[in-house]
Order: C-alpha cells, then sequence, then structure tokens
C-alpha cells in the first residue's frame, strides 16, 4: 500500500514551530517543531507526563502558546497572545473516553457537526460514514448500547464529518482489549487513510506507534527528541532517551578512536562516529548466540512465550539476552556478537544508563 | 476559505466570555439584596425596639435552633441507618415516603398540633373528663415548636444521612465486621464517622430552616429574630429597624453555610473511589422488625399523616371560601411556576458560568439560600421603595410581582445550582470539547450538549424551587402587591384570625399541590445509586 503523495507532501496540514507552554517554571512543552501531512499519519509516543497532552490542547485551541506558533497553510492558529478558539479551527479530535454525547444515538452524535446542512443531507453523509466504519446497522443505537470499540469507531465518525484539516486522536487503542484491538486498528486505519486527512495519534504504546505510524515523534519532558520513520528511530536513536522509548534496550560502555569502538562485546567499526566515549545500544534480540563472540555468563533464564529471556554478563557489564529456539543453560556460557546493521552509538550524555535493562 | 496569513483582532482569546458574563450577573442577583440588607442596617434610626427584645428574640431562636438541630439529627440519622443498612417490612415505602413530610409548610404542622393538643380541644378535653388525666405538654413552648420544627425538618437530614450511607464503601463496613464489630459497632465506630460530615451538612439546612421559619413560630406564641424582622416592618414600618434585627441572622446563616460547605468536602473520605456495591443488608426479624417499622411510621405519621389528616378533619365540617381560596390557589401556582423557570434559568447560568470555579460568586449564591426569606425581602425593600416612588405607588402590581419573583431566585438559587451542577458533571470537559471541535461555540454547546444531558437535574431543580415558593410565607407577606394573597398568606391570615378550619384548606391545597413534585423527587432520591 503506497500512501506517498508527494503533491500534498510539500505543503503540510498543519505545522508546529517552536511552540512553548509554560507553568509555572516549568516548560511542559518545550520548543516543539512538527509538521502533520495530509494522508499520514504521526504518532506522538511518550511516557506519561512528557507533554502529550498538553501538545493536543495546545493544538486544539484549548490552551495558549507561550512562544512559536501553529498553523495551517491559510492562517494562524495559535501565537502568543493569539488564539483561534476550538470551533473555528477545523481540527477534528477523537478523545480516549470517546465523549460521545450520551443523550444523542450514534447519527446524531456522527452529524453534530453538521449543523449548517440541511437535514436529509446531514443524515445521509452521517450515515455513509458510519457504513464505512461498519456501523451502519448501528445508527440508531445510544452510546451506553455500543461496545468500547463501536464507540470509538463512532467517535471518530464524528470527528471526521466536517472534514477536518487534521485529526488528533489520545491513546484511542488504550480501551479495548487485546483480541479486538488488532482488529479495529486495522478497520480504524482504512478509515483515516481513505479520507485523506492528517493525523496525530498520541500514544505510550511503543509497538502501537510503530505499526501505525508513517512517522514517530518521540518526546520526554516537552521536547520532541527524534522524530522521523519506525524505522529509522529504531535503527538509528539520536540519544538514550530515545532509544529507550522504543522499547528496552541494553547500554555498554564504548570508547571510538580512529573510525573503531572497543566495547565489552568486541571491537566493533564506527564509521562516522565522534571520537570519544559512547553508548553502545544493542536490543535484547538483537543479540546474536554463535560460535563466535564475546564470552557471557548465564545468570538466570526465564521463559517469556515467544522467547527466552536471559540474563547475562560480558567483561562485568549485565545484559538482558532474548533468543528463540535455544535456551541458554543458567550457570553456563554463551558467545554473544552483533549483526553490522544492529550496531549503534548514541552520545554519553547526562541521562544515566540503567545497567539491569 | 480565503487565504489571510494573521488572524484578525477579532479572534483573540476572549478573557470574559458570554457564559461567564451571565453566571456573574446571575450571582449579582443573589446577592444584591443581602447588600441591601447591609446598607438598610446602617442608614436611619432603628431604635423602636428595646434592646432587650432583640437578646430574647435571639434567644429563643437560639434554643429552637440547638431543639430542633439535635433531635433531627438523632431522627433523621436513624431513619437513614435503619434504611439503608437493614431489610424490614415496607423498607422500600420507607425509603422514599420519609421524604414526603416535606410537602408540608411548617405552618401547616403548627396549626394542625396547636389544635390538636389545645388545652381546650376535644382531645385534652375528652382525656381530662373521661380518664381524669391530662398530657403533660403544650404545644405553646419551645419544646412544642421544636417538636412541630423538626416534623418539618428531618427530611433534610434524613437526605443527607441517606447519600452518606450509601456512598461508603461496603468493603470499609464488612472489614469492620471481619475485625469483630457487631452492627452496632460498626455504626458507631464506622458509619457514623465517615457520615459525620453528611450530618452536619443536613442539619445545618435544618437549623437554617428553623432560622427562617415564620408562620409557624409566631403562632406557637414565640418570637424570634425572623418573627422580628417581619413585625419591625410591618408594626413599626421600619425598614431599618428589621434591617438590624436582620443581621445576626445573616451572620448565623453564614457560619452555617461554612459548616455546610465544610461538610460537603469531607465527602472526600467516603467510598466514591472504589467500586461501588450493593450493602449485604441483613433481615430485621420480630421485635427489632416492629419496632424499625414503628419508628419509621412514627417519623412519617407525624410529619405527614396525622397533622394533614388533622386538618382536613377539621375542614371538612366548613364550606371553604371557593373564591378566595381558588384565586390564592392561581396565585400560587403562577408565582411557583414563574419563579422556578426563572430560578432555574438563572441558576443554570450560574452553575454554566461559574463551573470548575469555586467563585465567590456560587458563595454568594449560597448564602442566599441559608439567608431567611423575611431577611431577602427586607434586603429588597430598599431598592423597592425607590422603584415605587419612580413607578406610581406601592400599588404597582408589575414591580411587587417582580420584587417577589426576585426575592424568591435569589433566596432559592443555591437551591437548584446544586442539583443542576451535579447533572452537569455528567458532561465531561472532553464532551465540551469534543462539541467545540466540531465547530459549536459555547453557547450552542450549551444548549446542544450541556443542558439535554443534563435536564434531568434542571427538572429536580426547578421542583424543589416550586416547593420551596409554594409554601413560602414572610418573604411573601412583606413584598406582594396589595391584595395579592398566595395560599400561604390566607392560611396564615385564617390562622391570625382564630379561623382555623378555614386555615386547613388553603395548607391541605398546598400539600396536594406540592406532594406530586415530592413524590417524583423521593422516587428518584431512593433509586439513585452514586455513580449512577
Amino acid at each position: 500500500m503506497s500512501m506517498t503523495q508527494p503533491s500534498a507532501m510539500s505543503l503540510p496540514a498543519m505545522s508546529l514551530h517552536g511552540v512553548t507552554r509554560i507553568y509555572g517554571a516549568r516548560r511542559a512543552v518545550d520548543s516543539v517543531s512538527l509538521e502533520l501531512a495530509p494522508g499520514r499519519i504521526t504518532c506522538l509516543l511518550g511516557p506519561s507526563g512528557c507533554g502529550k497532552s498538553t501538545m493536543l490542547r495546545l493544538i486544539g485551541g484549548l490552551e495558549p502558546v507561550d512562544e512559536g506558533e501553529i498553523r495551517t497553510p491559510e492562517r494562524l492558529l495559535s501565537a502568543p497572545g493569539m488564539q483561534v478558539p476550538p470551533e473555528q479551527r477545523n481540527i477534528g479530535i477523537v478523545f480516549q473516553d470517546y465523549a460521545l454525547f450520551p443523550h444523542l444515538n450514534a447519527l446524531d452524535n456522527v452529524a453534530f457537526g453538521l449543523g449548517n446542512l440541511p437535514r436529509q443531507q446531514r443524515e445521509a453523509r452521517a450515515l455513509a460514514l458510519l457504513e464505512k466504519s461498519r456501523l451502519g446497522d448501528r445508527a440508531r443505537a445510544f452510546p451506553h448500547m455500543l461496545s468500547g470499540g463501536e464507540q470509538q469507531r463512532v467517535a471518530i465518525a464524528r470527528a471526521l464529518a466536517c472534514g477536518p484539516s487534521a485529526l488528533l486522536l489520545d491513546e484511542p487503542f488504550s480501551g479495548l482489549d487485546g483480541a479486538l484491538k488488532a482488529d479495529i486498528r486495522r478497520l480504524v486505519l482504512s478509515v483515516l487513510r481513505e479520507q485523506n486527512v492528517a493525523v496525530l495519534i498520541v500514544t505510550h504504546d511503543p509497538e502501537e506507534a510503530m505499526l501505525i505510524g508513517d512517522q514517530l515523534a518521540l518526546m520526554t519532558s516537552g521536547r520532541i527528541v527524534q522524530s522521523g520513520t519506525a524505522e529509522e528511530c529504531y535503527r538509528r536513536p539520536a540519544s538514550l532517551a530515545a532509544a529507550r522509548l522504543l522499547g528496552q534496550v541494553n547500554t555498554l560502555p564504548a570508547v571510538i578512536k580512529n573510525e573503531q569502538a572497543q566495547t565489552p562485546l568486541g571491537t566493533y567499526p564506527a564509521a562516522g562516529q565522534p571520537e570519544g566515549e559512547a553508548w553502545l545500544l544493542v536490543r535484547p534480540d538483537e543479540l546474536v548466540v554463535g560460535p563466535d563472540g564475546a564470552e557471557a555468563q548465564v545468570a538466570d533464564v526465564r521463559f517469556g512465550g515467544s522467547a527466552w529471556e536471559a540474563t547475562v554478563t560480558v567483561n562485568g557489564q549485565p545484559l538482558t539476552l532474548r533468543t528463540r529456539g535455544f535456551r541458554p543453560e543458567p550457570g553456563g556460557t554463551v558467545r554473544l556478537g552483533l549483526k553490522p546493521e544492529d550496531i549503534k552509538f548514541v552520545p554519553m550524555d547526562a541521562s544515566l544508563p540503567d545497567p539491569m535493562v | 476559505m480565503i487565504a489571510s496569513p494573521v488572524a484578525e483582532p477579532a479572534l483573540r482569546r476572549r478573557s470574559l466570555s458570554w457564559l461567564k458574563g451571565l453566571g456573574i450577573a446571575a450571582a449579582v442577583v443573589a446577592a444584591a439584596p443581602l447588600l441591601g440588607v447591609l446598607a438598610a442596617a446602617l442608614s436611619g434610626p432603628g431604635a423602636e425596639m428595646a434592646g432587650r427584645d432583640i437578646a430574647r428574640y435571639a434567644a429563643t431562636s437560639a434554643w429552637l435552633a440547638l431543639l430542633v438541630g439535635l433531635v433531627t439529627a438523632a431522627t433523621g440519622t436513624l431513619a437513614a441507618w435503619l434504611t439503608v443498612m437493614y431489610r424490614f417490612p415496607g423498607r422500600r415505602f420507607f425509603t422514599w415516603a420519609l421524604v414526603l413530610p416535606l410537602a408540608v409548610p411548617a405552618f401547616a404542622l403548627a396549626y394542625a398540633y396547636a389544635d390538636l393538643f389545645d388545652v381546650a380541644g376535644a382531645l385534652r378535653t375528652g382525656l381530662r373528663t373521661n380518664y381524669g388525666f391530662d398530657l403533660p405538654f403544650e404545644m405553646r413552648t419551645i419544646g412544642g415548636a421544636a417538636f412541630v420544627l423538626s416534623c418539618a425538618f428531618y427530611p433534610y437530614v434524613y437526605l443527607a444521612m441517606r447519600t452518606a450511607f450509601i456512598s461508603q464503601s461496603a468493603s470499609a463496613l464488612e472489614a469492620a465486621r471481619m475485625l469483630g464489630c457487631s452492627p452496632g459497632k460498626v455504626f458507631f465506630r464506622v458509619a457514623f464517622p465517615l457520615a459525620r460530615p453528611a450530618l452536619a451538612a443536613g442539619v445545618a439546612l435544618a437549623v437554617m430552616e428553623t432560622l427562617a421559619a415564620y408562620g409557624a413560630v409566631p403562632f406557637l406564641a414565640l418570637q424570634t429574630l425572623t418573627t422580628g424582622v417581619v413585625r419591625a416592618w410591618s408594626v413599626f414600618g421600619s425598614t431599618a429597624g428589621a434591617a438590624r434585627l436582620a443581621l445576626p441572622l445573616l451572620a448565623a446563616a453564614a457560619v452555617l453555610l461554612w459548616i455546610e460547605r465544610r461538610g460537603r468536602s469531607g465527602r472526600s473520605h467516603d467510598g466514591r473511589g472504589s467500586a461501588w456495591r450493593p450493602l449485604a443488608a441483613p433481615r430485621l426479624t420480630g421485635a427489632r422488625a416492629a419496632l424499625a417499622v414503628a419508628f419509621c411510621l412514627f417519623l412519617l405519621t407525624a410529619g405527614l399523616l396525622l397533622p394533614a389528616g388533622w386538618l382536613l378533619w377539621g375542614s371538612l365540617d366548613i364550606t371553604p371560601e371557593w373564591p378566595r381560596l381558588l384565586r390564592a390557589a392561581r396565585h400560587s401556582l403562577t408565582l411557583a411556576v414563574a419563579g422556578a423557570l426563572l430560578t432555574v434559568a438563572l441558576a443554570t447560568f450560574l452553575a454554566l458560568g461559574t463551573r470548575g470555579e469555586r467563585s465567590l460568586a456560587g458563595r454568594f449564591a449560597s448564602l442566599g439560600y441559608a439567608t431567611p426569606g423575611a431577611v431577602m425581602a427586607v434586603g429588597l425593600l430598599a431598592p423597592a421603595s425607590i422603584l415605587w416612588q419612580l413607578f406610581g405607588g406601592t400599588g404597582n402590581f408589575a414591580i411587587g410581582i417582580g420584587l417577589l419573583l426576585y426575592a424568591y431566585a435569589a433566596r432559592l438559587m443555591a437551591a437548584a445550582v446544586e442539583p443542576i451542577e451535579a447533572g452537569l458533571t455528567r458532561v465531561t470537559p472532553t464532551m465540551v470539547w469534543a462539541s467545540r471541535s466540531l465547530g459549536a461555540g459555547e453557547m450552542r454547546t450549551a444548549f446542544k450538549v450541556q443542558l439535554p444531558v443534563a435536564r434531568g437535574a434542571l427538572l429536580t431543580g426547578g421542583l424543589i424551587v416550586f416547593i420551596d415558593i409554594l409554601k413560602e410565607l414572610p418573604a411573601t407577606l412583606i413584598l406582594r402587591p396589595f391584595n395579592f394573597d398566595t395560599l400561604a398568606v390566607i392560611a396564615n391570615n385564617y390562622a391570625l384570625d382564630e379561623r382555623l378550619p378555614q386555615a386547613g384548606w388553603p395548607s391541605l391545597l398546598i400539600v396536594a399541590m406540592a406532594l406530586p413534585g415530592v413524590l417524583w423527587l423521593s422516587r428518584e432520591i431512593a433509586a439513585s445509586r452514586p455513580g449512577a
């Protein structure tokens, strides 16, 4: 499925430049710049309290920006001292609790934003959207009669009804249970892509973000620490913090000199890396157990369903190792190596490595 | 859409929105008469009443408040505890029926009991001649008045305690049982301490009503501050004197309000955080069940059945003055409906406009509720006299009605705001935001989302106001246009003329008109569950 539309991509549906929101002495959102392209899904990923929700409130027009600006190609939406009210922004929002109006049925919920159309057209458009979401037969049901997944699809249809220039979704799949989640996610994504709308999804689930986002924006402490495709972010993290957002990661101290890195796992090529101390980042499933490589002592082994997870020590450095089809023996030794494409270094910044990751 | 790089200044954030403005206006409406009282008290001479009289009035008010507070606390709490925690024959019925005495105005109870237990009445005469025995009490005393007012006001405590007991976590009470407490011990060591804030709030309401009571008190030959206020105005014609008597009442109202609010914030230690599940109420049997039924039946009888029955019995012998009665009924109904509509509208503005903010405005409105109607009316007399001078004398009908409705709204706004605020909490902040992101402005959001979702609460608020206006006496007496009688006013006039059987008719009509509303409210209360 190719979604790239060069013409659309050249002009973002919405852009943020240096957007900052200050609460007292804290910069809840700190100089954030972000572009949302039509027809593309951007996932804003970060731990709770990192400023994701504040971002939504800023884009939605519920809070003023203290620095920077938010705009569409046509107009300025927010800047210090000015703010277009939410009802004039043409931005759809889907909340974590869906926020359906309890006194209106599904159809009327979806038709709510179409107030300026004649009644017949309004209902026809709302019904068409519901049918696309496979909810045509639930049009007359009230929110309390709908399942969680159905409520969510009504909420999305409602937000899409007025043809918004951008759609914001707050933790959209967190309220759904496992088996249903993947199914609904697929359906929702197909509906979203069809509308050619710029989508921003806020989530704290890295796997979900990577699966659904065309583009990721990783956020910690109010700042966007990296943005790019899921693969770029996963394979080439900009920092330790960025790497940690996308899942468990081992940190090994490395010394880089003459494009070679000395690490507890051995010497690896480090072309283009600045000289000096750095972290070698290794995800538990990237460690290759084989005949060569550094010798590691196996301390503890657990069975985790799809893989074995072992705690091992290499040259005094504890590591987490995940393997399939091979059970490391507790107390034994294994040899560990890395594939060249999995080798990644980040600068040793202020954030301390967690040795037991 | 026309591309314009910079938004016009009109789109700048408006710090004062329409809704907020209306909310503040509603609060000003509620607060103005209170300021009027202060202004009147500071103006002109008011030495018509001796300081000794004022002290005597204040002492009577205080004694009444104390006695009614104690009696309603005990009876209201016991009734709530029995109906929430135990099963016994008729529990379901009593759960809502115990609220019904709210339909009976206190003055009607006073007429009924004073007549029933009159020294020269049929009951006592019969007892004396047949058995040589006299009842050891008199209704026209502080004790008698406290009994009458307790019968009228215990439902406030019952309602507050019922809510508190229902919302308590079943787990906490069950844990207490597993730790070795008997049901009685659970009550005194866990349930009652947890519900103490609610008790304070309920008793504060009952005491507020006691201090504000007018018709019943002079009829039982007592003089309180509130009767003093009316007397200072009607007998001595002194607004300043009335306002000065009103000041201690206003201070008491502020204190009671503070107690009531504190009780409300104390709700934080109820069981609302944890998942609510119904208590496994044990079944009472034998003598215990009989005692529980007897107690509930006693409250219902004393508050509604006996006095209403006695008034009806006495009234059946006489032919009512139909034209006068029907005219007054029409006036009462019109005032109550108009007052309810106006008050609910203002309360809705207040609730929407000050939502989520503990504003000074909201507190002023609450102070209005704690303020006796007589005081409220006195506060309006000064602006009223200006209006009367401007627009052709005290006879101006429209101004009179307008002032009266204003007084009702100012006094009852807080009573309506409370359920409306509670109803509006069903509209989550995300729903409001969702509506606005769909292009609906603040006003459209209010009318299309907030008010429809809270419409049940609007009805509840309206009914509370409707019932209170039907029963209202002192403010109506002071502010009504000349010759404009309501049922409460003619009941009071008949009673003052010692024509008690005639007073029974308007009293019963009030009960009949208020009862459906109270019934609806009480059924809803009985069905209510936290989180429902």
